[in-house]
C-alpha cells in the first residue's frame, strides 16, 4: 500500500524514556486535560505551543497531576479544534515539531507525569491526503478509505449529532460525484473501516506515537467506527472487533500504554467498550462515564441525592483491568446527550439561562461560571470528583477558577488562554493581545487580573492550594482510586454518603457496587475505608448514618486529621454546612487520647 | 472516658430456665419497661395492669432461651394484646446491653429482637418453611445467608420493630396484635412483584384466639431510600428561600416527582382493585362519611374555640357534599388506608409504597373492608398540603412566605393529580363532591389529632377545614 501520509519512523525525533512499569497506573491516576494552544506560548505568535507546555511541568508536577491528555495538536485546518486530522504523523506548526512532542514526552516522564494523547479514528479531515486521493482517485488504493455513495438515503437510523450545523450524515461531493459519510461536520468524511487496510493504518499511527513514548491515547468517538444499515450505527459488534485489535496490539507491544474510550453512551452499553469481562477487558482500559457528571449538576440543584444514586445504580461492574474516567467539565460543551429528555429541559433551564450558552446538546460553561463563581460548590463538586469510582480528569484551568466566554463561537468559550499572572495576556503570552488565538478573559470576576495562578500560589486559602491539597489527600488513600462503592442512603435526601472499600491489597479490583448487594459481614474483615459524606443543598443540614456495620471503628477526618466520635449501636449523626462534605477515613483504634478525651 | 461494664451479669448459670420464671415475675419486669417503649400507646398504669395472654418457648440452651410472649392490656374501650419476645441469658454481650428489660431469678431478660441469635432462629424456620413451637411460617421464600442470619434492629421505627438481615432483607415484627391476618402481610402477598412494592418474602404467624394472626411479615429491604415527606420538605424549603423565582423555575422543584407518585398511587389502586375486586359502595356509607365530618367537628369545639366559628360553614359544605351525592354510589375497593408522603419511599428505581397495615387505631377487621379509593388520595394531598405549610409555622409566617407555600401546593396538588389521571384514566378531579368530601374528612381528623399530640401543627388542618368549607 503507498503511504500518502508523514514517513512512518520520524526522520529527527527521538524516542523519549518510558517511565518505569507501573502496572494499572491509569486507575490511580488524575488526569489533567491541556490544550497545548492555550496553556503557554514560548514564542511570542499568540498561540500556546508544545514547548510552552514543557516550560509548565514544573507547574503541573507541583499541582500533583499524574497524566496530560492532550487534545489533538495535528496537523489541521482546524475546523475543529484539531479533530479534524490532515496528517496523522506530523505536528501543527504553530505547535512545534515532533522534535518538541518528544522533548515534552521526555521532560513530562522526568517529571513523573505520563502523557496520552487524543487519537480520532472515525474520521480524517476532508484535507487529508486520504480523502483527496479517495475522492479524485475512486480505484486507486485510496479509493475505498471512506464511506462513499451514490444516494444520501443509507444508514437512514443513524442520528445526526451536530444538530445545529448539519443537516444531515451525506454529503455530496462534486470531485467524485457522490456521497460520502460524515458522523460529525461534513468536513469531517468518516473512515471506511470494511476496508482492512483502514484498520490497518490505524494501528500504524498508533504505533508510531507509541514509539515515541506516549502512554497511551483517548480514542475519539469510537462508537461510530463501522456503520449497518438498519442500525443507529453505535456500538456494532464489527467496532467492537476492531477495538480488541488494537488492545492486543497494546499489550503485546506497548504494555505501559492506556486507551482511554470517549463513547458517549449510557453505563451500561459503555461497559461493552472494556470488553470481555471473563478475560479482565479486552478491549479499552478506560472509558468516560458521561451521565455522572449532568447527574452532579442535577442533584446540587434539587438538592437531592437521588440523580446520582440512581446512575450509580444503573452503573454495571467493569472487567478487573477497568477504570473509568469522571470529569466534571472538559474542551467541550457540557454534554446532554446521556440525559432523559426531561433532564435536558431541566438542565437547560437551570443552567443555560441565555441561549448562547447552549451549543448542540450541551451547555458551554466553564464549571466556575456555572456554579455562579460559588466557591463552597466548587469545593463539592471536586470532592466528588475526586472520590466517586473512576480516576477524575481535571480541565486546565478549572483548579483556579477561570471563567469562559459565551460571545466566542462554538466552544471556544471553554478553551481561552491558561491565566498564569496579572501580566499582560494573563502570562500566556508576550505576544501583542490582537495576536491571541483568542481573548483572554478580562471580566471582573473571571478575568486574569482577578483570577490566576500567580495569586493563588501566593494564597494557602486560594482554590488552587485547596485542589492541591485534596489531590495530596486523594493520593494517600488508595480507596479513592479503586475502592468499591456503596452507597449509603439515609434519611435525608439532600445527603449523599458513600463507603469507598478497599476490597484487598490488590489495586487491579475496583467496581461500583449498587448497594443492593452490599453485605456488611463480608466487609468487616476489610481494612481500608473511607467514608465520604456530601451535602448536596445549599443549606446546613444533619444527618444520622445507619454505621453500625462499622461498630468500634473511629472516623478521623483526612484534610486535618481530628477523629470524630467511635462508631456505636446508635445512629451516626453529623451536621454539616451548606455544600459541606466530609471525608473520613475509618481507623480500628481508639483514638480517645489524640482527642483530648476525658481520662479515667 | 467512661468505662463500659463487662456487661449485666446475673449470679448462676443456666438460661435454660428463662422461660420457667413465673408469669407474675415477667410481668414485673415489662412493667417498668414497656412504658419506654415507643411502640407501647399506655403509661405506667397499663403496663401495671397487663396480663400474661400465652408464653411459648422458642428456644432452650444453657446459654440463651427465647420465648414469645402475648401481653395484654385491657383498657376501658377494647383490649390491646402486645407481642413481645423475651430472650433469658446468664450474662448479656455489651451490644445487647440497651435491650436489657431486667433481672429476674438470677437471670437477665431482654428484647430478643435485639438478638440477631434469636432472630436468625426465627428467620432460619421461614426459610424452612417449618414451625417453632405455636409460630409457623407458611408461604416463606427466602434463603438462608451463606454465612448466617445478621440482623440489625432499624432505629427509625416507632409502631413496630424492623430488623434488617444483610441489607437483602426485612422482618417486620407488629408489635399490637389483633387476631387475623394483618393486611400489610395480605397487600404485600398481593403486591409482590410489583416495582412499587417490596417483595412479599414470608410470615410469621400464630393462632390468636381461634384464628390465623400475623406476628411478623418479612419483605424485600430496600436499602438507599428516604420517604417522600423528606423529600417534600427539601423542594418546599428551596422555594421559600428564593425571593423572586416561581414554583416551577427553581432547582428543588417537586412536580415531576408528585406526578410519578400520582402514577405509582394510581397503579397501586388498579392492581388491588384487580386482586380484591371492585364493590359499590354502601347505600349510607357517603351519608356516614358526612355526618362524622360534622359530629367530629362538633366535638372538637370545647377544645378548640375556632372550630365553633367554622362549624356553620362545615355544616352548609356537609349539606351541599350530600346534595350533590345523592344517590351516587362511588366504587370501593382495597386501599392502603393510611396513605401520607411518610409511606412511600423515593429508591433508585422510583416510588416505593410502604406499610399496608391501614390505621392503627382502627379495629383490623374494619381495615380490610373495601373503602373508597378517594381517601387514600385525599391521604395524599392533605399530606403535601403539610409538607408546603409546615415550615412555614417553623418560623413567623409572612406572606410572601405563605405565598410561596400556596405556589408549591397548587402546582404539586396538580402533578399528582394528573400523574393519577394519566394512569388510571380517569381525573379525581372529575369527582370534586368526593375529594372534598374525603379531604374534609381527613383534615377535621387531623385537628384531633394534633390538639391531642402537637398543638403547635393545629393550625394546618385548621386552615384547611376552613379553605375546604369556603370554597363550596
Amino acid at each position: 500500500m503507498v503511504d500518502t501520509d508523514s514517513p512512518a519512523t520520524p526522520q529527527a525525533a527521538s524516542r523519549a524514556a518510558l517511565l518505569p512499569p507501573d502496572p494499572g497506573w491509569y486507575k490511580r491516576a488524575v488526569f489533567y486535560e491541556v490544550l497545548v494552544r492555550a496553556f503557554a506560548d514560548s514564542n511570542d505568535d499568540g498561540t500556546g505551543d508544545l514547548r510552552g507546555l514543557i516550560g509548565k511541568l514544573d507547574y503541573l508536577a507541583w499541582l500533583g497531576v499524574d497524566c496530560l491528555w492532550l487534545p489533538p495538536f495535528y496537523q489541521s485546518p482546524l475546523r475543529d479544534g484539531g479533530y479534524d486530522i490532515a496528517d496523522f504523523r506530523a505536528v501543527l506548526p504553530e505547535f512545534g515539531t515532533l522534535d518538541d512532542f518528544v522533548e515534552l514526552i521526555e521532560a513530562a516522564h522526568g517529571h513523573g507525569i505520563r502523557v496520552i494523547t487524543d487519537l480520532v479514528m472515525n474520521h480524517t479531515s476532508d484535507e487529508h491526503p486520504w480523502f483527496q486521493a479517495s475522492r479524485t482517485d475512486p480505484v486507486g488504493p485510496f479509493g475505498d478509505f471512506y464511506v462513499w455513495s451514490d444516494t444520501d438515503a443509507g444508514y437512514a437510523d443513524a442520528r445526526v449529532i451536530f444538530v445545529d450545523t448539519e443537516p444531515s450524515n451525506w454529503t455530496f461531493d462534486p470531485v467524485r460525484g457522490q456521497y460520502y459519510w460524515h458522523r460529525f461536520f461534513n468536513h469531517q468524511p468518516d473512515l471506511n473501516y470494511d476496508n482492512p487496510a483502514v484498520g490497518d493504518a490505524m494501528i500504524d499511527v498508533m504505533r508510531f506515537w507509541l514509539d515515541l513514548g506516549v502512554d497511551g491515547f483517548r480514542l475519539d468517538a469510537v462508537p461510530y467506527l463501522y456503520e449497518r444499515e438498519g442500525t443507529n450505527g453505535e456500538n456494532l459488534p464489527e467496532t467492537h472487533a476492531f477495538l480488541r485489535r488494537c488492545r492486543a496490539v497494546v499489550e503485546a507491544e506497548y504494555p505501559h500504554a492506556v486507551l482511554l474510550a470517549e463513547a458517549n453512551q449510557w453505563p451500561a452499553d459503555v461497559v461493552e467498550y472494556f470488553g470481555d469481562a471473563a478475560v479482565g477487558g479486552d478491549e479499552c482500559h478506560m472509558c468516560f462515564h458521561f451521565p455522572l457528571m449532568p447527574r452532579i449538576f442535577m442533584a446540587s440543584r434539587r438538592e437531592s441525592r437521588f440523580p446520582i444514586s440512581e446512575i450509580l445504580a444503573q452503573t454495571p461492574p467493569i472487567p478487573r483491568s477497568g477504570q473509568w474516567g469522571i470529569f466534571l467539565r472538559n474542551h467541550d460543551e457540557l454534554t446532554l446527550e446521556m440525559v432523559s429528555d426531561e433532564d435536558r429541559d431541566y438542565m437547560w433551564a437551570e443552567y443555560a439561562a441565555d441561549p448562547r450558552m447552549k451549543a448542540n446538546i450541551g451547555i458551554r460553561r466553564r464549571l466556575a461560571p456555572l456554579l455562579n463563581g460559588d466557591r463552597k460548590l466548587q469545593e463539592l463538586f471536586t470532592a466528588l470528583l475526586l472520590s466517586l469510582p473512576g480516576s477524575p480528569v481535571l480541565y486546565y484551568g478549572d483548579e483556579i477558577g477561570m471563567g469562559d466566554n459565551i460571545w466566542l463561537g462554538d466552544r471556544d468559550g471553554v478553551r481561552t488562554p491558561m491565566q498564569w499572572s496579572p501580566d499582560r495576556n494573563g502570562g500566556f503570552s508576550r505576544a501583542n493581545p490582537e495576536r491571541l488565538y483568542l481573548p483572554a478573559i478580562m471580566d471582573p470576576i473571571y478575568g486574569y487580573q482577578a483570577t490566576n495562578v500567580e495569586s493563588q500560589l501566593g494564597s494557602s486559602t486560594s482554590l488552587l492550594a485547596w485542589t492541591r491539597r485534596m489531590l495530596q489527600v486523594r493520593r494517600e488513600h488508595a480507596e479513592f482510586a479503586t475502592g468499591a462503592l456503596a452507597d449509603l442512603g439515609g434519611s435525608n435526601p439532600s445527603v449523599f454518603s458513600f463507603v469507598r472499600t478497599a476490597e484487598s491489597a490488590d489495586p487491579t479490583q475496583s467496581g461500583i457496587d449498587d448497594g443492593t448487594g452490599y453485605d456488611p459481614a463480608h466487609d468487616a474483615a476489610l481494612a481500608h475505608r473511607v467514608l465520604c459524606v456530601n451535602n448536596l443543598s445549599r443549606f446546613p443540614q444533619a444527618v444520622e448514618l445507619d454505621l453500625r456495620m462499622f461498630e468500634g471503628l473511629t472516623p478521623v477526618e483526612l484534610t486535618g486529621g481530628n477523629p470524630f466520635p467511635r462508631i456505636g449501636e446508635l445512629p451516626y449523626l453529623l451536621t454539616l454546612p451548606g455544600y459541606g462534605f466530609y471525608w473520613f477515613d475509618l481507623i480500628n483504634e481508639h483514638v480517645d487520647e489524640i482527642a483530648g478525651g476525658e481520662q479515667t | 472516658m467512661r468505662r463500659h461494664d463487662p456487661g449485666v451479669r446475673a449470679p448462676s448459670a443456666d438460661a435454660a430456665r428463662g422461660p420457667s420464671i413465673g408469669d407474675g415475675q415477667v410481668l414485673n419486669l415489662l412493667a417498668e419497661w414497656l412504658p419506654n417503649q415507643r411502640w407501647f400507646a399506655g403509661g405506667a398504669a397499663e403496663a401495671a395492669a397487663a396480663t400474661v395472654l400465652q408464653r411459648a418457648t422458642l428456644l432452650r440452651t444453657e446459654a440463651v432461651s427465647a420465648e414469645l410472649a402475648l401481653i395484654r392490656i385491657a383498657t376501658a374501650t377494647r383490649d390491646v394484646t402486645y407481642q413481645v419476645m423475651l430472650g433469658w441469658r446468664t450474662v448479656v454481650a455489651e451490644r445487647l446491653e440497651h435491650a436489657v428489660i431486667g433481672v429476674s431469678d438470677a437471670l437477665v431478660c431482654y428484647d430478643a429482637l435485639q438478638d440477631e441469635d434469636i432472630t436468625g432462629v426465627l428467620m432460619q424456620t421461614i426459610a424452612d418453611g417449618s414451625s417453632i413451637g405455636p409460630i409457623t411460617a407458611p408461604g416463606g421464600a427466602i434463603d438462608a445467608p451463606p454465612d448466617g442470619w445478621h440482623g440489625l434492629a432499624m432505629t427509625s421505627e416507632q409502631s413496630n420493630t424492623s430488623i434488617v438481615f444483610g441489607n437483602a432483607l426485612i422482618a417486620k415484627f407488629f408489635r399490637r396484635i389483633e387476631p387475623g391476618i394483618n393486611p400489610d402481610a395480605e397487600m404485600s402477598a398481593a403486591l409482590s412483584g410489583r416495582p412499587y412494592s417490596a417483595a412479599y418474602r414470608g410470615e410469621l404467624r400464630i393462632v390468636l384466639d381461634g384464628a390465623p394472626t400475623t406476628l411478623a411479615l418479612v419483605t424485600h429491604f430496600i436499602p438507599n431510600s428516604a420517604d417522600a415527606w423528606s423529600t417534600a420538605t427539601v423542594s418546599v424549603r428551596d422555594l421559600l428561600a428564593e425571593g423572586d423565582l416561581h414554583a416551577d423555575e427553581v432547582g428543588g422543584d417537586f412536580a415531576g416527582e408528585a406526578f410519578r407518585l400520582g402514577g405509582t398511587i394510581a397503579q397501586m389502586h388498579g392492581d388491588l382493585a384487580a386482586v380484591f375486586g371492585r364493590f359499590p359502595s354502601r347505600d349510607e356509607e357517603i351519608d356516614a362519611l358526612l355526618a362524622g365530618i360534622e359530629r367530629d367537628a362538633a366535638a372538637l369545639q370545647t377544645r378548640l374555640p375556632e372550630m365553633t366559628q367554622l362549624l356553620p360553614a362545615v355544616h352548609r359544605t356537609c349539606t351541599q357534599l350530600g346534595d350533590d351525592l345523592a344517590g351516587a354510589r362511588p366504587t370501593d375497593q382495597r386501599i392502603h388506608g393510611d396513605l401520607h408522603l411518610g409511606q412511600v419511599l423515593r429508591t433508585v428505581d422510583g416510588w416505593v409504597v410502604i406499610d399496608f397495615e391501614g390505621e392503627p387505631a382502627v379495629p383490623l377487621a374494619q381495615r380490610r373492608e373495601p373503602a373508597s379509593p378517594f381517601k387514600d388520595i385525599a391521604g395524599m394531598l392533605r399530606s403535601l398540603d403539610y409538607a408546603a405549610r409546615y415550615p412555614l409555622y417553623m418560623s413567623t409566617v409572612d406572606a410572601q412566605r405563605a405565598y410561596r407555600s400556596d405556589e408549591w401546593l397548587a402546582r404539586n396538588r396538580a402533578a399528582f393529580l394528573d400523574g393519577y389521571a394519566e394512569v388510571h384514566g380517569a381525573d379525581p378531579r372529575d369527582e370534586p363532591g368526593l375529594l372534598t368530601a374525603f379531604e374534609l374528612a381527613k383534615a377535621v381528623y387531623e385537628v384531633d389529632y394534633e390538639l391531642r399530640h402537637r398543638p403547635g401543627w393545629v393550625r394546618i388542618p385548621l386552615d384547611a377545614v376552613r379553605t375546604l368549607t369556603a370554597a363550596q
